[in-house]
């Protein structure tokens, strides 16, 4: 069966200058740090991003010595507004026997000046956590 | 393309590149500032055992250790390597093209503000003498 777009009709979204779209942040062995975003994207003037893929998700590799949260997580600033989370792997202390936690969820539509961004944080003593916080996307033409 | 830039901070972000899209590359935090951070004695959290005083890296490849305040002076020069988009610049080997940059994100309530400046990219840091 041939499908027609009648004369006037937009295309899907992928079909209207698509451009895959990636944040990453994969890393082994960190040692404790403050909150650092490791990436950012922004939609640009006259686009939209559909998110196929968000995800966060931390392993301890070494114990902690000295408790503290360490997570990796997901953000978003609404073009114009404030910063706040959408995803969050977290842990209060991390352990080698408990340590890793993944949250994930996939899907979301992204208007153009919203912004992602991808964080980490470890606030405890000693210890290591990888890494892994991504988005995965489609930005086409609004 | 691969630039490195000097870090800020703000409360929302952490520390950051102030650029609508980036991706930090692991391990190119520099320079590294060895010691610095006074861990005290504690107790195991686990355990309850307890631990002995230690000392942490002020700025490691990976970021900045979280009792390092970001007003302390030791941390202004820190620069990271990210990855950028291509189209941020005017050519191969030059600044972040600002008009082109409020070009790709018109009317965004911060990057297309007159008061807006991007960071400069970092010059290669000098190899220390042998």
């Amino acid at each position: 069966m041939r499908i027609v777009y009648p004369p006037g009709a937009r295309t899907e979204f992928y079909d209207r200058n698509p451009i895959q779209i990636q944040g990453v942040y994969e890393a082994r062995a960190i040692a404790p740090h403050a909150q650092t975003t490791r990436w950012t994207y922004t939609v640009p003037a006259g686009k939209k991003m559909y998110a196929g893929s968000l995800f966060c998700g931390i392993v301890c590799d070494t114990d902690q010595t000295g408790g503290g949260e360490c997570d990796s997580s997901i953000a978003m600033t609404p073009s114009g507004g404030a910063v706040g989370g959408l995803l969050r792997a977290s842990m209060a202390f991390s352990s080698t026997t408990t340590g890793r936690a993944e949250p994930a969820v996939g899907g979301g539509y992204f208007l153009a000046g919203d912004a992602l961004l991808g964080r980490t944080e470890d606030l405890g003593t000693g210890g290591t956590i990888s890494y892994l916080v991504s988005l995965q996307g489609t930005e086409f033409d609004a | 393309m691969r630039r490195r830039f000097l870090i800020t901070y703000s409360p929302g972000l952490g520390y950051h590149v102030d650029l609508p899209r980036f991706q930090m590359i692991p391990g190119t935090w520099r320079p590294i500032i060895a010691g610095g951070v006074n861990i005290p004695a504690g107790t195991h959290p686990g355990t309850g055992a307890p631990t002995p005083p230690s000392v942490a890296d002020v700025c490691d490849g990976n970021g900045i250790h979280h009792l390092v305040q970001p007003s302390d002076p030791r941390i202004a020069q820190i620069t990271v390597e990210c990855e950028i988009p291509d189209t941020y610049y005017g050519d191969d080997v030059g600044d972040i093209d600002l008009d082109n940059l409020r070009r790709i994100y018109a009317a965004h309530p911060r990057y297309d503000r007159a008061d807006y400046l991007p960071p400069r990219p970092d010059r290669p840091i000098p190899k220390p003498p042998r």
